[in-house]
């Protein structure tokens, strides 16, 4: 991860490194646009038809994203690789949850954010 | 000193045995009574009556109850805070964590105690009614109302500036044990479930294969939820999962401080946003040190980590937090790249220990303690028994097996 920092051609915000599958991707942390380089396109187009033929391709190596999503943050039933950013939102559920009922009710994520 | 502000509540309504470690709450009617009235008598000494009614809410000698959590015990008159710790605690470390928080190279990260007259442990904590008790200036409490716009960058920031303070000698023997509620949790769970369905796994063979996301081969089935006479089927599969990510966890027995190549520093021990206080005169501070001690700073981030992972707190949130404390200095994560090697294992922990009280909330056998400690059930209750929080905490073990 400690290749030089890239700058959005669009935003000119800072482009972080995430490693998706094996694949490096950087995104832009403004505008959140995604650059891609030769070859990647088709090493997740190629990872994407293994998914919808079968099984996902075997687990990547731990993953060396900015925010480390973990291995186990993202179902292996989530989104095709592509479609969210390395420290996405995992499929089930992005903070979400408390808002409705952590707020009126007893139980719910935002108690949880206060207690032991 | 979590929770929100509540009325003075009866002394009998005291919950029983919520820490999982079996220790009972303030089990009897008569010493809590003792308990509050010693306070409140320790209380009047430390604040004039006068004092107590500039904030409106002088009842004579009486004290407001602000949080009751297991055998703590917070109350307030006016400016003081008084909290009666554990009972049990250790004196000697009670008056070790106390003399820190008093300690000024750390008055920028904790709350400082208030000297009580007369008292022993440095002159931080008195015993009133069997239990240690000691005294705090006032400062708000944050509330499952203030979740939307939770201050993460300034509890970053405290976390930052006491993982990188020099800790006092006193607290230098001091081991922190973040992972003290897991094994108890996991126990928990392992009890109650054997003595309701002793023969779960063949139940689980006859869940009916509904359509299913496909999953890594070899994975376990453990998705399904079908109920039979009152036990989910999934129950058995659903514990068979969090039992499996416990036996994954490394050194699960060790303390904090056994990480080969990590920071150890001064850490809080149960960090979470009920932690935090503001004070009038000095904004935010770090609250409640009765976990206080030395450890690996990465358990202090463990919770949030645990959120972020079951897919709970917002990946811009955990950005937030985890750009923050890098900023502020924070020796937990590396100053650059990929955090999750730092927190890996706390929050696997976390996710665990969150989905065995989740999932032993569920089970008929469950305490009111054990159904407390996990929230209320009662919104969005799927067919497994477990609510949104607790699905989400046992999907993640079973992603973390995968």
């Amino acid at each position: 991860m400690n290749q030089p920092t890239m700058q959005c051609p669009k935003c000119h915000a800072v482009m972080r490194t995430y490693n998706r599958n094996g694949v490096q991707i950087e995104q832009c942390d403004g505008c959140r646009g995604i650059f891609l380089d030769y070859g990647e396109l088709e090493t997740l187009t190629r990872l994407e038809s293994q998914w919808t033929q079968s099984a996902p391709p075997a687990p990547p190596p731990p993953p060396a994203q900015p925010y480390g999503q973990p291995a186990y943050g993202q179902p292996a039933y989530g989104q095709p690789a592509y479609g969210q950013p390395a420290y996405g939102q995992p499929a089930w559920g992005h903070g979400g949850h408390g808002r409705g009922h952590g707020r009126h009710g007893q139980g719910g994520f935002f108690n949880m954010l206060f207690s032991s | 000193m979590d929770g929100t502000p509540a009325p003075t509540i009866p002394a009998g309504k005291a919950t029983v045995g919520a820490d999982g470690s079996g220790a009972a709450a303030l089990p009897d009617t008569a010493a809590t009574q003792t308990l509050l009235d010693g306070m409140a008598a320790l209380a009047a000494r430390l604040v004039a009556p006068a004092d107590a009614d500039d904030h409106g809410d002088d009842h004579g000698d009486a004290v407001e109850v602000l949080s009751r959590r297991h055998d703590r015990l917070v109350v307030r008159r006016g400016r003081v805070v008084l909290k009666a710790h554990q009972a049990g605690i250790d004196p000697a470390a009670l008056a070790a964590r106390l003399l820190t928080a008093a300690d000024p190279r750390l008055a920028a990260a904790l709350l400082a105690p208030q000297p009580v007259p007369g008292a022993e442990l440095g002159g931080y904590a008195a015993r009133v009614g069997g239990r240690w008790v000691s005294a705090w200036p006032f400062g708000a409490a944050l509330g499952p109302d203030d979740a939307d716009d939770a201050p993460w960058e300034q509890a970053a920031v405290l976390l930052a500036r006491l993982h990188t303070a020099p800790y006092p000698t006193d607290v230098a023997a001091l081991a922190a044990h973040p992972r003290r509620r897991l094994a108890p949790a996991v126990e928990a769970l392992r009890r109650q479930a054997a003595t309701l369905c002793p023969a779960a796994a063949p139940e689980a063979a006859d869940a009916p294969r509904a359509s299913r996301p496909p999953t890594v081969a070899g994975a376990r089935e453990i998705e399904g939820a079908q109920e039979v006479e009152g036990v989910p089927l999934s129950a058995g599969s659903a514990r068979d999962a969090v039992l499996a990510a416990y036996r994954a966890l490394p050194d699960r027995d060790a303390v904090a401080t056994a990480r080969p190549g990590r920071p150890v520093t001064l850490i809080h021990g149960d960090w979470h946003l009920g932690q935090l206080v503001r004070t009038e005169a000095d904004g935010w501070r770090l609250v409640d040190v009765d976990d206080l001690g030395i450890g690996d700073p990465a358990w202090d981030l463990a919770r949030p980590a645990a959120w972020f992972a079951a897919g709970l707190l917002p990946p811009a949130v955990w950005a937030r937090f985890v750009d923050t404390y890098r900023v502020a200095g924070g020796p937990a994560l590396p100053a650059g790249g990929d955090p999750w090697p730092a927190v890996d294992l706390p929050a696997r922990t976390f996710v665990v220990e969150y989905a065995a009280r989740a999932l032993t909330a569920t089970l008929p056998t469950a305490s009111a303690g054990d159904r407390d400690r996990v929230g209320r059930a009662g919104d969005g209750v799927g067919p497994d028994g477990l609510d949104p929080l607790g699905h989400a905490f046992v999907t993640c073990c079973r992603r973390m097996l995968l």
